[in-house]
């Protein structure tokens, strides 16, 4: 009797044990999917505004890579970017109706594809992306810590993004490698996402764009590199994220930079 | 003097208020020079110059449900020193409505030659065209917007009345009086609009409907067409591609327009070259001049250097460059402008 009820236990516990064990040795399936959206939260589609201070560098092949600055400000998935350059600033919006470009030789925003350059940097691989709102989880490879997200709005650009998850050797950070592929998921662009701690919130601290998808080390395969400065809550009316409204909003970020 | 005592009194209330009540501020001037070089005759000079230099300062107060921002002037013309309102705007928002009641700069549709969207192409031909910063007047208008992207929807729907600010400016009952209703649909990549408006000009109400149609590539090719329709079947239609370059420093610009206004046809090449401070927009088109008579080849140059928030351009458009200069008119401009975006 003792002994049937000891099998018992026996068996339960060998059970529970390997469950626990499987958790350990294949992570949940959406686990790093979902730590994906959370960090990338800290700022896209957050609860409030933010206001996003980075340093950037720009890099180019036949000349020394330039210093930068650029602020961010997110209301919900919507955002505002301002580039500091030598000749003037450039105002960047970014909407679900389109990607408007401002600067101060325009009367009115102009619409734009947002896959021009400014610099030796894409316009669209400055903007941020919304992790949970224009890509879904697709497949989930367990062994290889790598999934591959589909975008769920035809007017993406990319239609794919595989990414890959490893961590930083002596840091305990995480680095996720995102390879943005065409409809045949045959790789163009390749970014880099590194995690970190900014104003005490968990969040992408580095983000490293490189020329191709090849490369992989040394300053000549960059195209571009930013760093989180700083994450700030702040309060902004949502009316202001309007191309019509796109030159207050400007104005309105200028006095919060202030 | 006293007119000195007074601009200096307004500054010293401006810094006064600053101290207890917190607002931006910011100064600003522009200055222009239009010459008009006319056909040799016995009736005119050949020669005819506008000068207008105005001194204005900004004042900004900016909070998350309103907007309120005035810019007091001064501005010389004519040997003469006046007071005046270089701009103003006071704007409520809530959600997804604003209202607007302003002075400013008001701009939507595309098109370099024309624009038949822009329901002002039909009263005040010469602020219609470009969406260049240089070279533009401040319109009183008031709008209403309802902005539906907020809750998912891609329209946009506006109301709005743009009043002959030139008579109002000098106290006299404006000349004319634009009103429109518009609804924009726009996505990523497309982007479509449709207007009615009824415009008041010369004692009398004419009906117009305009739409226009916008198509951006993912690799910057733009393909745009508008076109105006007013009752009396008058029929207005722009067809037009412009494609960005990028060439080291420099940005190439390439665009062709086709425009048909009002029973007759022109066409357009022009060219924008961005290299650093400097942008140079050149272009010529061919059009079936009525006043002439017969069919001429225009030029447009504008050359302008952008330093931050310095602009200098200078504009040089001749009317005919297949005849001899002197029987056509054209006309040079120089602008200065200091003002924060």
């Amino acid at each position: 009797m003792n002994r049937n009820i000891l099998n018992k236990l026996k068996f339960w516990l060998f059970i529970i044990l390997s469950v626990f064990c499987i958790n350990f040795a294949y992570p949940e399936e959406n686990n790093l999917y979902s730590e994906l959206v959370k960090l990338n939260g800290a700022y896209v589609n957050s609860a409030s505004s933010v206001l996003v201070t980075m340093k950037c560098t720009y890099y180019y092949a036949d000349k020394k890579p330039e210093e930068g600055t650029l602020y961010a400000l997110f209301n919900k998935y919507q955002e505002l970017l301002k580039i500091e350059l030598k000749t003037g600033n450039i105002y960047i919006l970014d909407l679900d109706s389109g990607c408007y470009f401002l600067n101060n030789k325009l009367r009115s925003p102009l619409k734009v594809s947002g896959n021009y350059s400014i610099e030796s940097a894409q316009v669209s691989d400055m903007l941020s992306i919304d992790f949970s709102k224009d890509y879904e989880l697709e497949e989930f490879d367990t062994k290889a810590a790598k999934f591959l997200l589909k975008r769920t709005n035809n007017k993406l650009l990319y239609p794919y993004i595989s990414v890959t998850v490893q961590n930083e050797k002596g840091t305990g950070e995480k680095i996720y490698e995102l390879t943005f592929m065409d409809r045949s998921q045959k790789p163009v662009r390749k970014l880099q996402y590194t995690t970190g701690n900014v104003s005490g919130i968990r969040c992408f601290k580095k983000v490293v764009v490189y020329k191709s998808v090849l490369d992989n080390a040394g300053s000549s395969s960059y195209d571009f590199i930013y760093t989180i400065d700083s994450i700030e809550k702040t309060t902004v009316n949502s009316a202001l994220f309007n191309s019509v409204n796109m030159k207050d909003l400007c104005e309105y970020m200028e006095q919060l930079l202030q | 003097m006293k007119k000195y005592a007074l601009v200096f009194a307004v500054y010293a209330f401006i810094h006064a208020f600053r101290a207890v009540c917190l607002f931006s501020y910011d100064m600003g001037f522009s200055y222009s020079n239009t010459t008009v070089f006319l056909p040799e005759n016995p009736y005119t000079p050949q020669t005819s110059s506008t000068n207008k230099f105005e001194l204005f300062t900004t004042v900004n107060f900016l909070k998350s449900y309103y907007l309120l921002s005035f810019s007091p002037s001064v501005y010389y013309t004519d040997d003469k020193i006046y007071p005046g309102l270089y701009g103003a705007k006071f704007m409520v928002f809530y959600n997804m409505f604003s209202f607007l009641l302003a002075k400013n700069n008001v701009y939507f549709g595309e098109g370099i030659i024309d624009n038949f969207l822009f329901p002002l192409s039909f009263v005040n031909a010469d602020q219609a065209y470009s969406n260049s910063y240089y070279q533009y007047t401040n319109f009183w208008n008031t709008a209403f917007y309802c902005d539906l992207n907020k809750i998912s929807v891609p329209l946009m729907f506006t109301t709005s009345v743009i009043a002959d600010t030139e008579s109002i400016d000098a106290y006299k009952k404006p000349q004319w009086l634009v009103l429109f209703a518009k609804a924009d649909y726009s996505d990523k990549s497309l982007s479509a609009s449709l207007c009615y408006s009824p415009i008041y000009k010369n004692d009398a109400w004419e009906n117009r409907i305009s739409g226009e149609v916008k198509y951006i590539f993912a690799n910057d090719f733009n393909l745009y067409s508008n076109a105006s329709y007013n009752f009396d079947k008058d029929i207005f239609a722009l067809l037009g591609a412009s494609k960005a370059f990028l060439v080291d420093e420099y940005t190439f610009a390439t665009g062709l327009e086709l425009s048909y206004p009002d029973n007759d046809m022109q066409y357009a090449i022009y060219e924008v070259i961005d290299y650093n401070y400097l942008s140079l927009v050149t272009g010529v088109y061919y059009v079936n001049n009525d006043t002439y008579n017969n069919r001429s080849i225009t030029l447009m140059n504008t050359l302008s250097l952008t330093l931050n928030n310095l602009q200098i351009s200078i504009t040089w458009d001749s009317w005919n460059l297949l005849e001899k200069r002197s029987a056509y008119p054209a006309v040079l401009q120089i602008g200065v402008k200091y003002e924060k975006l």
